[in-house]
C-alpha cells in the first residue's frame, strides 16, 4: 500500500539533502523515532477473517474490513509512547461505497450504450477528480488521530484544480519534462494542506530535488536495461532452437522480454516513488512559527537499495504464495520505512491543541475514498 | 499484576491538548468505569462509553462521553473484565487469535470462492443475462462489425452463386437451432484473422472466405455456423461480460489494498479466469453444434473434422498468444463428436 501522508509526510530535515539526512540536531530539539509494531502473522489472521466475512456477506462487510485493517496499521504505529488511531465509521464508508458503485455503473453504462459520448464522460471524470482528491484527503485525515487530537485537511479546491489539471496538462505538453515539478506540486498540495490539531504541515521548496530524483531513477533504470537487453540477445537464439523441439516452448521464451520490461518499469517506478517520498518526508515541517525554526520536523533515513530489495522480494513472495503473503509483505515494507522515520520535536508535543472542528458535509469524501483517488506521495 | 483486582494503569488524552496523563482505571460492579487521576476521580456508566473492539495486541481504547480517551495497555485483562461486566464478547478477536480457526477460515474461504467461481457466478450471470431484453446484447455489439471491417476484414471474394448457397445453408441452421431469434450472416475476407467464424452479440455471424476454402463440404460449414448461432442464442457475450466483471470486482475487493505487487497478484488470476470462462462458453456452443448435427442427421464427425483441420492450420502460425488461447484443445473438443 502507499504510505499515508498522515503517517509519514509530517516532518522534515535540513533542505537540500537528497541522499543522506543530517544527523545533528538543532538546539532544543529531541529526536523521537516512530515504532511500528505490526506483525505479518498477526495481520495475516486479521486479513483472512476480513476476506472470509467479505465473501460471506457478498461484499457488504468490506467497509468493516477496511476499518479493521486501517485500525491495525494506525494502532500499531507508536510515537513518543503514544499510538495513532483510525476512527472512521464503517457505515459511512458503506454509504460512500454504494454511491460510488452507482456512479461507476452510470459511467460503465454510458460507455456501453452511448460509446460516442466517451469524450464527454472522460471530461466529466477529469473535472471531478481534483474535487474527489480533496474530499478523500479530508475524509482520511479527519479520521486519523494521535493522542486524541485529530488531523485535518484544508478544503483547498482551487489549489487542487490548478495542481492536478494545469500541471498535469503542462507535463503532458512538455512530453514529461514538467512531470517532476508537477509531482512536487501534488505532494505540496497534500502535505501543506494537512493539519494536526492547531499545527500546520509545510513542505519545503524542493522541486529541484524531485528533478534529481527522476534523473537518478532513470539512470538506475538505464543501468538495469543494459544487462536486460544483453540477456535478450541470448534468449533469441534459444527461442529459435526451441522450435526444433527442445524442452522450453517458444511461447514461454517470448514472454521473457515482456517480464523483463515489466521488471525494469517496476524498478524505475518504485525507485522514483521511494526517493520522492524520502525527499518529501525529509522536508516536511509541522508547526506555526513564522521562520520555521521552532517547528517540529520529520526525517527518515531509508536505504533505497534496501527498499528496492524489499519491493522485489515482496513481489516474488506474493506471486509464489498465490497472494497469501500479501499481509506479510505489507507489514514488512511498513515496518522498514516507519522504524527508520523520526520526528524532531521542538519543545513539547504536549503543547499541541485541538483545531477547530471541521463542519463539512460528508458527501463526496467517501466517494473519493472509494474511487481511490487519494494521491499517494 | 494480580488478576483479581479490576484495576489497571492507563493513559488519558483529554481531546483538548496532546498531553498524556497517567491514570488508574477501574471497573466497578454495577457497570461503571472509574478513572482516577491524583486526587480527582471521575465515574462513567459503561453504557455511555465506547470501548473499541479488541484488535491484535493493541492497548484497549475507551472513548469517554466528555471526549477524552483512555489507552489501557493491559488489553487482555481489561477486555476479560469488560466482557464479564457488559456481556459484550470480543468474538472477532477470538477468531483472529487462533491459528486453527484462521486456517479453517482460510479453507472455508477458498472452498467458497471455488464454488462461487465454478457455479455461483456463471449461474447468476445466466439468470441475469436471460432476464435482460435482447436489445442489451445488440447494443454491446453495435459497433463491432464496423470496427472489424475497418481494421481486419475485406469484402468477400466468393462468387455470387457460392454466396447465395451459403445463405441458404445459414437459413437451415438458424431454423434448426436458432430458437427464433434474429440472425444475419456476413461474408468477409478474413485477412489477418484467416480462417475463422465470429459471432457478434447482436446476432451477426461472420464467416471468412478462408474458412469456406478450408472446409471439405457444406455440412462442415453448417456445423461451424451452428456453433456460432449457439454463442448468440445462449447470450455468451453478455454473460462473459457479467462474469468477468464480477470476478475482477471480487479480486480487487480482496487484494485491493495491495499496491503494485498486488496489482499483478490481481491481474493474472483475472486473466486466467476470463480464459477459463471463455473455454466453458466454447464447449457450450459446441453443444448447439451437436444439437444441429443430430437434428439434421449429419454425421457428428463433420464438426470434429473441421475444427481439427482449423487447429492444425492455426497451430502453425500461433505464437505466444497460444498460451492464453480461449479455444480448448481442439482434440479434446473433437472427442465429443465421435
Amino acid at each position: 500500500m502507499e504510505l499515508n501522508a498522515g503517517q509519514l509526510a509530517q516532518g522534515r530535515l535540513e533542505p537540500g539533502s537528497v541522499t543522506a539526512p543530517r544527523d545533528s540536531l538543532a538546539a532544543g530539539k529531541q529526536k523521537e523515532y516512530f515504532t511500528f509494531h505490526g506483525s505479518g502473522g498477526e495481520y495475516f489472521r486479521i486479513w483472512i477473517v476480513n476476506i472470509l466475512l467479505t465473501i460471506v456477506t457478498a461484499g457488504i462487510y468490506s467497509p468493516w474490513a477496511k476499518v479493521r485493517k486501517q485500525r491495525y496499521i494506525y494502532g500499531n504505529l507508536q510515537l513518543a509512547n503514544s499510538y495513532f488511531d483510525y476512527l472512521a465509521r464503517p457505515l459511512i464508508i458503506l454509504r460512500g461505497r454504494l454511491l460510488a458503485l452507482l456512479l461507476l455503473f452510470a459511467v460503465i453504462g454510458s460507455q456501453w450504450f452511448f460509446p460516442q459520448l466517451y469524450i464527454f464522460t472522460f471530461l466529466i471524470i477529469g473535472l471531478v477528480t481534483p474535487w474527489l482528491v480533496v474530499r478523500a484527503r479530508m475524509f482520511n485525515m479527519r479520521y486519523t488521530s494521535y493522542r486524541n487530537i485529530r488531523f485535518g485537511f484544508n478544503p483547498a479546491y482551487g489549489e487542487a484544480y490548478k495542481t492536478i489539471l494545469w500541471f498535469g496538462f503542462l507535463s503532458l505538453i512538455t512530453v514529461g519534462l514538467a512531470a517532476p515539478y508537477a509531482h512536487f506540486r501534488r505532494n505540496k498540495l497534500v502535505v501543506s494542506n494537512t493539519r494536526y490539531g492547531n499545527l500546520r504541515f509545510r513542505l519545503g521548496e524542493v522541486g529541484g530535488d524531485f528533478y534529481l530524483a527522476y534523473f537518478i531513477g532513470f539512470g538506475v533504470g538505464a543501468l538495469l536495461l543494459a544487462p536486460a537487453t544483453s540477456l535478450l540477445a541470448q534468449v533469441e537464439p534459444l527461442a529459435k532452437g526451441a522450435e526444433d523441439g527442445s524442452v522450453i516452448g517458444p511461447q514461454m521464451l517470448s514472454l521473457v522480454p515482456l517480464l523483463l520490461g515489466f521488471l525494469c518499469y517496476f524498478v524505475i517506478a518504485k525507485y522514483i516513488a521511494a526517493l520522492v517520498l524520502r525527499i518529501t518526508t525529509n522536508h516536511t515541517s509541522i508547526g506555526n512559527s513564522v521562520s520555521g525554526q521552532q517547528d517540529h520536523r520529520l526525517g527518515c533515513d531509508w536505504s533505497l537499495p534496501m527498499m528496492l530489495w524489499i519491493y522485489v522480494t515482496n513481489m516474488v513472495a506474493i506471486g509464489l504464495s498465490v497472494g497469501l503473503l500479501i499481509p506479510w509483505a505489507q507489514m514488512r515494507i511498513l515496518k522498514y520505512q516507519l522504524d527508520r522515520t523520526w520526528l524532531e520535536v521542538a519543545g513539547e508535543l504536549d503543547a499541541v491543541i485541538a483545531g477547530q472542528p471541521q463542519t463539512v458535509s460528508s458527501l463526496g469524501e467517501e466517494i473519493g475514498d472509494v474511487f481511490d483517488v487519494d494521491i499517494g506521495l | 499484576m494480580i488478576a483479581q483486582v479490576n484495576e489497571w494503569s492507563a493513559y488519558l488524552y483529554d481531546g483538548q491538548t496532546a498531553k498524556r496523563k497517567a491514570v488508574t482505571v477501574k471497573l466497578t460492579v454495577p457497570g461503571y468505569i472509574v478513572v482516577q487521576e491524583f486526587g480527582s476521580l471521575a465515574r462513567y456508566p459503561l453504557n455511555q462509553v465506547a470501548v473499541a473492539d479488541r484488535l491484535g495486541s493493541q492497548p484497549a481504547r475507551v472513548d469517554l462521553p466528555d471526549g477524552a480517551r483512555l489507552d489501557i495497555p493491559a488489553a487482555a485483562e481489561f477486555y476479560a473484565a469488560f466482557s464479564a461486566s457488559s456481556g459484550r464478547k470480543q468474538w472477532l478477536h477470538a477468531l483472529e487469535s487462533r491459528w486453527t480457526l484462521v486456517l479453517l477460515a482460510l479453507i472455508f474461504t477458498l472452498s467458497l470462492a471455488w464454488v462461487a467461481y465454478v457455479w455461483g457466478i456463471p449461474a447468476t450471470a445466466r439468470i441475469v443475462a436471460f432476464s435482460m431484453p435482447r436489445d442489451v446484447d445488440s447494443k454491446i455489439g453495435a459497433e463491432g462489425l464496423e470496427l472489424l471491417d475497418q481494421f481486419t476484414f475485406a469484402p468477400s471474394e466468393l462468387d455470387v452463386a457460392r454466396r447465395e448457397s451459403l445463405r441458404e445453408l445459414f437459413v437451415v441452421v438458424k431454423d434448426t437451432v436458432g430458437e427464433g431469434n434474429d440472425y444475419q450472416l456476413e461474408l468477409r475476407k478474413g485477412g489477418a484473422m484467416g480462417a475463422n467464424a465470429v459471432a457478434l452479440p447482436a446476432g451477426i455471424i461472420i464467416l471468412t472466405d478462408e474458412l469456406v476454402e478450408l472446409s471439405m463440404n457444406d455440412e462442415e460449414l453448417a456445423a461451424v455456423l451452428a456453433h456460432e448461432v449457439g454463442h448468440v442464442r445462449n447470450r455468451h457475450a453478455l454473460r462473459a461480460l457479467l462474469q468477468n466483471s464480477v470476478v475482477a470486482g471480487l479480486i480487487i475487493l480482496v487484494t485491493g489494498d495491495a499496491s503494485a505487487a498486488g496489482s499483478i497478484a490481481a491481474g493474472i488470476p483475472t486473466m486466467l479466469a476470463q480464459a477459463d470462462y471463455s473455454r466453458a462458453f466454447e464447449i457450450d456452443a459446441d453443444g448447439v453444434a451437436h444439437e444441429f448435427l443430430v437434428a439434421q442427421n449429419i454425421p457428428l464427425s463433420r464438426f470434429a473434422d473441421i475444427i481439427l483441420r482449423l487447429d492444425e492450420q492455426q497451430g502453425a502460425m500461433q505464437g505466444a498468444a497460444g498460451l492464453l488461447s480461449t479455444h480448448p484443445a481442439a482434440v479434446e473438443r473433437a472427442r465429443n463428436f465421435r
